[in-house]
């Protein structure tokens, strides 16, 4: 190779190496080789943390129309969520319940951690969904009226378990899920069980813990157990005594035959006016 | 004055530096002016009104459904717009320097060109941060004012201290959710992002059409990604094909869902501040390579 070709491929070589559009390629590639492990490091931290949403299924993209989902894609999940349920919110003043349920399913789907969508959707299936039915769903038997109802209060119960199975730290869904169990679908024990897992969340009112108790003293075969616990939360002190505590007291007192040594209400209730029907004192309290 | 004068003057004068702050500050004061010119911060009455009628509409639900809507709204709003502004700005910034022939008369002068780089980039920041910062501050009034509302109902609802209390703890829990900060900090690192790599794609595009379009494709590549990533991993059978793709897309593109924790922060989810850093950290080496990119390219650059 003559001298003057040599010096030739190395100034195509330095020239090729100077061109901006190589080293600005170089850069890119080298930075994207780099920070691929960091970046997984942090991704790792966040699911740790719970600051990675859900994936997004195809399903939903079927659901939810192109652009709603792109622009979920895009960021917005939580944008669309917020649109999605002021749609739901006029299919309820509408009445539209079968739309209603399919808008707030795509917004559970896209906000899974937001337990407010959760609680409020359950809340509209389990008692307004269900009480129109009875009301004005004009059925020719009673039995059909039952079923639509039945319907609603499983699509409730739907919403509360996924709910709690994707936020199981919020004593918010446990507390409505011990609401619909008690109310609408005549389970006290799962209802008192409810109640008992919301007590022991962070924050929860120490009411709770009373209507667990209370559903216990309903649930068939768990007196004792019940009876030993509202005992205990008598014996707390003055602010765990109220109407609704000690009328259950009593009951569980007359129906075990405790001993009147033992008892810590009288079996008869006062003559007090206030307090001949505790149920409908200031400070009762029902699940 | 003697003759021998101007010539000890012209001594004294301080040598060309080729890095100045001062330069790069001008250029930066005089961008910002530029796109104020633009009457760019119009979007800000676009913003309240979205503020207010999301307010207005909210007010119908229970208070958790308010607060919950109110900070999907806003903190949408304001990741919209900031998107907006930081690729819309930046995309023009190049091509109407070039038009009116601005950059021509700039760089005549002893101006080196990542100067003026750096200078138009930390201008359209300069637009970001103060915008950003100015819907923060209006959003933040607003949940304030609905919070002091809600509060003052819960005042007339509720007799027993104890339950009024309580009460007002949930309505303030729900409203001032403790990760909102850092989730208004990275919308606004975002957004720096994207504006770096909007003057990475205009430093060699021939079109302002071409820049706002490959910037949004950037934006949404950058979101999808990890999406696409973690859904294929997770269905377990890729093939060669699919693996080089993935791995091409994640070493070229941003991965912008790194900076988007809106949709956990509005729930309510705390996030710890040293991952905050971390993340901060992560933005500012994209910024510098994005820019180190942009440099290498208009350095090369035929003008």
């Amino acid at each position: 190779m003559s001298a003057s070709t040599q010096s030739c491929a190395v100034k195509s070589r330095r020239r090729w190496l100077s061109d901006g559009r190589v080293l600005a390629g170089a850069l890119i590639v080298i930075f994207g080789l780099v920070r691929l492990p960091i970046e997984k490091n942090i991704e790792g931290q966040f699911r740790e943390f719970g600051l990675r949403p859900a994936t997004l299924t195809l399903e939903l993209r079927e659901r939810l129309g192109q652009s709603a989902f792109i622009a979920a894609l895009g960021g917005y999940r939580a944008l669309v969520a917020s649109f999605l349920w002021i749609t739901a919110h006029v299919a309820w003043e509408n009445t539209e319940w079968g739309r209603m349920n399919h808008l707030m399913q795509n917004v559970v789907a896209l906000q899974p951690r937001a337990w407010i969508y959760w609680d409020r959707a359950a809340w509209h299936m389990g008692w307004n969904a269900s009480v129109w039915v009875r009301q004005h769903g004009n059925f020719p038997r009673e039995a059909l009226t039952l079923r639509a109802e039945r319907a609603y209060y499983e699509l409730a119960l739907d919403y509360l378990h996924r709910g709690v199975r994707n936020i199981p730290e919020q004593w918010e869904l446990f507390m409505t899920l011990g609401h619909l169990l008690a109310d609408k679908m005549n389970d006290p024990c799962g209802s008192s069980k409810a109640y008992r897992e919301g007590s022991q969340r962070v924050g929860a009112p120490g009411y709770l813990r009373r209507f667990a108790a209370y559903k216990l003293a309903e649930c068939p075969g768990h007196e004792q157990e019940a009876y030993k616990e509202l005992r205990a939360l008598y014996l707390e002190g003055k602010e765990q005594r109220l109407p609704t505590l000690i009328t259950k007291l009593r009951e569980l007192e007359n129906l075990l035959a405790i001993p009147a040594s033992q008892r810590l209400i009288s079996p008869s209730p006062p003559s007090s006016p206030e307090n001949l029907n505790p149920q409908k004192s200031e400070n009762t309290e029902t699940p | 004055m003697t003759a021998s004068e101007p010539f000890n003057q012209a001594k004294d004068v301080t040598p060309h530096k080729r890095f100045s702050s001062g330069r790069i500050l001008a250029i930066a004061s005089n961008t910002l002016t530029e796109l104020t010119r633009t009457k760019v911060f119009y979007f800000l009455f676009i913003f309240g009104l979205v503020l207010l009628g999301s307010s207005m509409l909210s007010n119908n639900f229970s208070f958790g459904e308010e607060f919950q809507m109110l900070k999907d709204v806003a903190l949408g709003a304001i990741g919209i717009f900031s998107t907006l502004l930081a690729i819309l700005s930046t995309a023009m910034l190049l091509p109407r320097d070039i038009e009116d022939r601005t950059l021509y008369t700039i760089l005549a002068k002893p101006v080196p060109r990542h100067d003026y780089i750096l200078g138009k980039l930390l201008g359209v920041f300069y637009l970001l941060f103060i915008s950003i910062a100015v819907m923060s501050v209006l959003f933040i009034i607003l949940l304030a004012h609905r919070e002091g509302i809600r509060i003052g109902q819960a005042a007339l609802m509720y007799e027993n201290p104890d339950d009024l209390v309580a009460a007002q703890n949930q309505i303030r829990a729900a409203a001032f959710t403790p990760g909102l900060w850092a989730g208004l900090f990275l919308i606004l690192l975002r957004a720096c992002i994207l504006a770096a790599v909007t003057l990475l794609l205009s430093s060699f595009a021939t079109s302002n059409l071409f820049t706002i379009v490959m910037a949004f494709t950037v934006y949404l590549i950058g979101h999808i990604q990890s999406i696409a990533r973690q859904y294929w991993l997770e269905s377990g059978d890729l093939n060669a094909f699919q693996k080089v793709f993935l791995s091409i897309t994640a070493i070229i593109f941003p991965d912008l869902q790194m900076f988007n924790i809106v949709d956990e922060v509005v729930v309510g989810r705390a996030v710890p501040w040293f991952l905050v850093i971390k993340v901060f950290g992560l933005g500012t080496m994209y910024i510098l390579i994005y820019l180190g990119a942009t440099l290498a390219l208009f350095r090369s650059k035929e003008l």
